[in-house]
């Protein structure tokens, strides 16, 4: 009688254990995050593109996500420019405090291989035969993917390279192709160019939540400009919300409302606008920390879980 | 600045040069190779295609069954992206050992710069067993003075990096420090051992023997900087010859120093598009005393280009005469 009724206790603790297994693994919330930050202008005087996409590239690093899981895609080399004075180097400010290319950076796709087709191929997983690892997005449906992209643009376009360009309706078909195949949970979109806003004016795939540095018929305007180096070296709109990801790290609580509740617009000389109609939940509910870290789902537990442990005969 | 401080130097760009067993889908595995090396390295090695692979018979010598495939990228640039992971397939990496005093910002503000990794079949001299053996290299030429160096300086504040502890691992961890004995070099801590090496005086730093925090180098402050080095034995300088933007040549002037005759195979790999007069090959010798000949070489190889398919690939094997200086040209369309 006794054994019976431990038997039945054993199994029942059993079947509460399989199921705090099972709410664990199947939770509601990302598993991990993927940034791809594309700039996509060449020649010397666009320095302050590649800076805008190694800013993000610090930030996102530095909040966790590792390079495995960064595409990285610059269409010049400004740090080893022959016109660079301060060779192996990008720097945002003047004063060069900040030295953003350090001694641990790896560009995915780098110089002439930054082209429209090889963005759109990343985000929809249809590349080449022979691509190696870390030229593609191995993204799915539990991923964050943080989309950042800055360069010259108009009204519903972008300028690869000074030879191409990509339209709004090619991301947005490119992005219902990813929910399609299963290829994000959320995806956080930001731009920084000229008429910015008009860039994710056509999406229509779900849980996308855009941010972009201008309006229609808006210009996005230069920062800082550096005598030595003889250029621009930084973007307004990309510069300020560096000032604020500088006040958080890892550990941080702020939420993407309180971003964009810093957008000034005098400083930045542009309206910065948000789409939110295509995002399921609230800016005052999601983390900064969902998109720009990788922050691990951890529960600690003083219980002890059988692993592979054969079934006792009857 | 005189000789290569390794065999393993390459010329502008990027080069892939690969022997590959012969079979049908070799032209797959080659760009299999290039798509994941570009992978791995951050480079640009993706853009090695038919166009501009050459396959050479002579240059890298010959094995029967195998196929060499050459790729060259002639404007590839170099930064810290293909640092990073040249230095992330290092046991210890950047954190002890002398791949610690790889400071990038030092690097690349340089006169000349080479890195590669080379990946040959070996035998274990102990065992007797095949093995693979994986060299990776790395060469860079520094004028201490635009850093702002005098007579006087260290080896850490060149790099703007503290000589770290050799790593655990590595079964050795040498500096050598070559210097003419004119130059009176003097080092601080003194070396390990010395010895003359072609000429020059080679002082040798043994890591794992002692902890060295830094290694000083002291000239004479009498004395110019920069002395002209010895020249190697065998150098070869090629140039475009002609004027305007249709025709023109390619010259290639072939020096031995040497007092005996040297035997050397001239590899050139031409784009589809420069079109290769092959029967305007010519040879000529000028020697010390300034007689003209002309040399007859032992082997000409010549490859011609597919349009979009495959570059022209010129290989010359000839034996350069004792102290003399032997031109090769050919005429080319642009």
């Amino acid at each position: 009688m006794a054994c019976a009724v431990l038997t039945a206790v054993a199994a029942g603790s059993q079947a509460q254990q399989q199921q705090r297994i099972a709410e664990f693994l199947h939770s509601d919330s990302h598993t991990n995050n993927w940034a791809v930050l594309v700039c996509t202008s060449r020649f010397w005087f666009n320095y302050r593109h590649i800076a805008n996409t190694m800013s993000m590239y610090r930030t996102v690093k530095r909040m966790g996500i590792p390079d495995s899981h960064i595409i990285l895609m610059l269409a010049d080399d400004v740090a080893c420019n022959p016109r660079n004075c301060y060779p192996g180097t990008v720097y945002d400010h003047p004063q060069k405090t900040t030295d953003l290319y350090g001694d641990n950076v790896e560009v995915d796709y780098r110089g002439y291989e930054v082209t429209v087709e090889n963005f759109i191929r990343l985000l929809t997983g249809r590349v080449e035969a022979h691509t190696p690892r870390n030229k593609r997005l191995l993204s799915d449906d539990k991923s964050n993917i943080f989309i950042y992209m800055t360069g010259h643009g108009g009204e519903d376009f972008l300028k690869f390279q000074d030879s191409e360009e990509i339209n709004s309706y090619d991301i947005a078909d490119a992005m219902q192709q990813m929910w399609e195949k299963k290829r994000y949970r959320e995806i956080l979109f930001m731009i920084d160019t000229c008429q910015a806003n008009t860039m994710f004016s056509k999406f229509y795939a779900p849980n996308v939540l855009s941010i972009g540095s201008s309006r229609k018929g808006e210009n996005s305007y230069s920062h800082y400009h550096d005598r030595d180096i003889g250029a621009s070296v930084i973007d307004r709109f990309t510069y300020y919300n560096l000032e604020f990801f500088e006040s958080v790290d890892l550990s941080s609580k702020h939420t993407m409302a309180d971003l964009i509740s810093t957008y000034n617009t005098t400083l930045i000389g542009s309206h910065p606008g948000v789409r939110t109609d295509l995002f399921a939940r609230k800016l005052e509910e999601t983390y900064l920390t969902d998109f720009f870290g990788a922050v691990q789902r951890v529960e600690l537990t003083n219980e002890p879980f059988p692993i592979g442990r054969k079934r006792a005969s009857a | 600045w005189g000789y290569a401080p390794t065999a393993a130097q390459g010329s502008a760009g990027a080069e892939l040069v690969t022997r590959m067993d012969d079979s049908d889908d070799v032209d797959a595995r080659w760009r299999g190779l290039a798509n994941a090396l570009s992978g791995v390295f951050c480079a640009s090695l993706n853009f090695v295609g038919a166009e501009n692979t050459g396959s050479s018979q002579a240059a890298f010598g010959a094995a029967n069954g195998t196929v060499l495939r050459h790729g060259y990228l002639a404007r590839e640039n170099v930064c810290t992206e293909n640092l990073t992971p040249w230095i992330k397939q290092l046991p210890c990496q950047a954190q002890s050992g002398l791949a610690a005093l790889l400071n990038p910002h030092r690097l690349y503000n340089m006169h000349y710069h080479s890195m590669g990794v080379a990946l040959q079949p070996a035998t274990d001299p102990a065992t007797g067993r095949p093995l693979l053996r994986y060299t990776q290299h790395v060469s860079v030429v520094l004028d201490p003075r635009a850093f702002g160096l005098g007579a006087n300086w260290t080896l850490g504040g060149l790099m703007d990096r503290s000589l770290a502890a050799p790593c655990p691992v590595a079964a050795r961890s040498t500096v050598r420090i070559a210097a003419a004995p004119a130059r009176g070099l003097r080092t601080t801590p003194r070396a390990d051992s010395t010895a003359p090496v072609a000429g020059r005086t080679v002082h040798t730093f043994d890591l794992r023997r002692r902890r060295i925090a830094d290694i000083g180098l002291a000239l004479p402050a009498d004395r110019p900087l920069l002395p002209p080095a010895a020249a190697p034995a065998v150098t070869a300088h090629r140039f475009v010859t002609g004027h305007g933007g249709t025709g023109g040549g390619i010259e290639a002037a072939l020096t031995n120093r040497l007092d005996t005759a040297v035997r050397v195979v001239y590899l050139d790999t031409l784009p589809w598009y420069l079109r290769v007069y092959s029967h305007t090959l010519r040879l000529e010798a000028v020697a010390d005393n300034g007689r003209v000949a002309a040399v007859a070489p032992a082997r000409v190889l010549f490859t011609p280009a597919v349009d979009r398919g495959r570059p022209s690939v010129l290989e010359v094997e000839v034996e350069l005469p004792a102290r003399s200086r032997t031109v090769l040209r050919y005429d080319i369309e642009k």
